[in-house]
């Protein structure tokens, strides 16, 4: 029998090397040698996912890839996740993330959705094309402690800046942080537009994210 | 404030002396125009978009009211995908979008066929406004259309998620869908050719912000080097190819498809461009479409011109002034006049780099 570091090993493999079979059958070979699931996604796929972000970075990986090894780990998370013990007193981070109205270009965002998951976010994806009153009435909803805006198109980018001015006029600007990213986007716009961050990819995201969660909670 | 000089050439003798490598009034001016013709005649993108007149009727006044050194109309990024089936949503007045991939299942593939640009799609409204612009301005400036590269047209026939992970799931596939929409685009090439026109190629899904330069050279290259090829036999010269986002990689590639001129987004440095390949491909670029032409005002749009002239006006094989990308549909259009205007002011021929130093 394998020891428990091999299965996570392969667990790992088979989301860095896009290996879709590999990730759903070491997902079943972890259940079978009493592996915790949450063990098995957090120690094994999700770190093949880091894996794969920093081949990202390298300029090893590009888009195809990152999108391969993303659809491994689902796969992985398929099998694992019912047998997941939830603790239910931890409460997550929640981020609401979406594509601005009018804009339908979702890959960028479905990158950083999934990046965000990874290191143990709560998300709720509204999709693409959405209107900027859909993302405040679900930052007021699940009580959000982020929103992710994305937008490739350069025509669409000002509708970012509805969102902001939305969450001001509900009051609820101080208690969300709003993160913007994809193609057109630069520092300049989200300074401009009073963004709290603009993260030029799914890997910086992530970074941003804890960075500024932990700034906020400092300064509370 | 300068004296604005008045252009001494039409557009068409303008570009005819750039290309010969004759003497000519100023540095050529080619912003990426667009749907934002539409805005000119208050036609909404939608009805200008299935309308021939409209098109040929918005370009025309975008002709008149900025002297642009190029004009017309393409079936753009989605125009060939749509021919062959994709589904496209039309917003009331924002940018058309694919909805529906016509290739979602591989095993449809099949049913796929090249596109007759004379009956299939939209293509034969962008025919008739090419003939509509060609005969009332095309004595005065190049009319051209703008299609789409392979790579854009597969992706949306395909979806783009997908066809990005068919590149390493379904090679073989890829690639076949790769020569049917190569195929449908030359069919579309020589209807425009055959219009006396010259086509140019919009490649932005090949951007290197989704893939690999090997990617690029074993899925985009050699199917653009085929479009470009084709254009050069029918046109005498290579096309102009625009890519999105950071091209830098590629360049060596892009010129050695066959690309003559390199549309380049505002995200690229155009003095690294220059010392790489400005003696092997003319360089056009790269005012920033959004922080400039349309949220800057004339003072900014002059600024950001000087310093791309100051960058690039010394390219060995030429230099165009331009936007970057797409102009955005409500930019207004004293900024464009502005841009049009900084190259007839600070791209004067003969340059005198010192009028650019305030």
């Amino acid at each position: 029998m394998d020891s428990q570091q091999e299965i996570l090993d392969r667990l790992a493999e088979g989301v860095r090397e896009m290996d879709e079979e590999l990730a759903v059958q070491a997902s079943y070979e972890a259940l079978e040698n009493k592996i915790d699931a949450l063990t098995a996604i957090n120690q094994g796929l999700v770190v093949g996912m880091n894996e794969a972000g920093f081949l990202y970075e390298q300029e090893e990986y590009f888009v195809p890839e990152l999108l391969l090894c993303s659809d491994a780990m689902y796969a992985g998370l398929d099998v694992l996740s019912p047998h997941i013990q939830r603790n239910t007193a931890e409460s997550k981070q929640k981020v609401v993330i979406g594509v601005v109205e009018g804009d339908t270009h979702d890959i960028g965002k479905n990158l950083v959705k999934l990046m965000l998951e990874v290191a143990d976010f709560e998300i709720y994806d509204l999709g693409r094309d959405v209107p900027a009153v859909d993302f405040i009435s679900k930052v007021k909803e699940v009580g959000a402690d982020i929103v992710c805006l994305s937008t490739l198109m350069s025509t669409t980018m000002d509708r970012m800046a509805d969102v902001i001015e939305l969450l001001k006029k509900e009051g609820l600007r101080e208690q969300v942080l709003v993160m913007i990213g994809g193609g057109p986007i630069s520092q300049a716009f989200a300074n401009r537009i009073g963004a709290d961050a603009y993260s030029e990819n799914a890997i910086g995201a992530v970074k941003d994210a804890k960075r500024l969660l932990s700034e906020k909670r400092v300064a509370i | 404030m300068n004296a604005i000089p008045k252009d001494e050439m039409t557009p068409k003798e303008r570009m005819a002396a750039f290309a010969a490598g004759k003497a000519y009034d100023r540095i050529p001016c080619m912003p990426l125009v667009g749907e934002h013709a539409c805005r000119l005649i208050g036609a909404t993108v939608s009805s200008y978009s299935h309308s021939a007149r409209l098109m040929a009727e918005a370009q025309i006044k975008a002709f008149q009211t900025y002297r642009t050194d190029s004009a017309g109309i393409g079936p753009g990024l989605f125009g060939i995908a749509e021919a062959m089936g994709t589904k496209l949503t039309f917003p009331q007045d924002g940018m058309p979008y694919v909805s529906e991939p016509v290739l979602t299942d591989w095993n449809d593939f099949e049913r796929l066929a090249p596109v007759d640009p004379h009956k299939d799609g939209r293509l034969p409204l962008y025919l008739e406004a090419l003939q509509i612009i060609k005969d009332a301005i095309g004595d005065e400036v190049g009319v051209g259309s703008s299609v789409g590269g392979p790579f854009t047209a597969a992706a949306s026939i395909r979806g783009t998620e997908r066809f990005l992970k068919d590149l390493r799931k379904n090679t073989e596939m890829a690639h076949r869908l790769l020569k049917l929409v190569t195929e449908s685009a030359l069919r579309y090439i020589d209807a425009v050719c055959e219009l006396g026109l010259k086509p140019s190629i919009s490649e932005p899904t090949a951007s290197g912000t989704l893939i690999s330069t090997k990617q690029f050279r074993e899925f985009a290259q050699p199917y653009l080097k085929i479009y470009a090829d084709r254009i050069k036999e029918r046109c005498g010269s290579g096309p102009m190819l625009h890519i999105c986002g950071n091209s830098s990689r590629i360049w060596p590639e892009m010129v050695e498809l066959g690309a003559t001129i390199l549309s380049l987004d505002n995200v690229i440095d155009l003095e690294e461009a220059k010392n790489m390949v400005g003696d092997k491909a003319c360089l056009a670029g790269n005012v920033k479409p959004i922080d400039t032409l349309m949220k800057g005002n004339r003072e900014q749009v002059y600024a950001e011109s000087k310093e791309c002239l100051r960058k690039t006006y010394d390219s060995p094989k030429g230099y165009i002034l331009s936007s970057g990308c797409g102009i955005a549909l409500d930019t207004p259009p004293e900024n464009i006049i502005a841009l049009m205007d900084a190259a007839r002011i600070y791209g004067k021929y003969p340059i005198e780099p010192d009028r650019w130093d305030n």
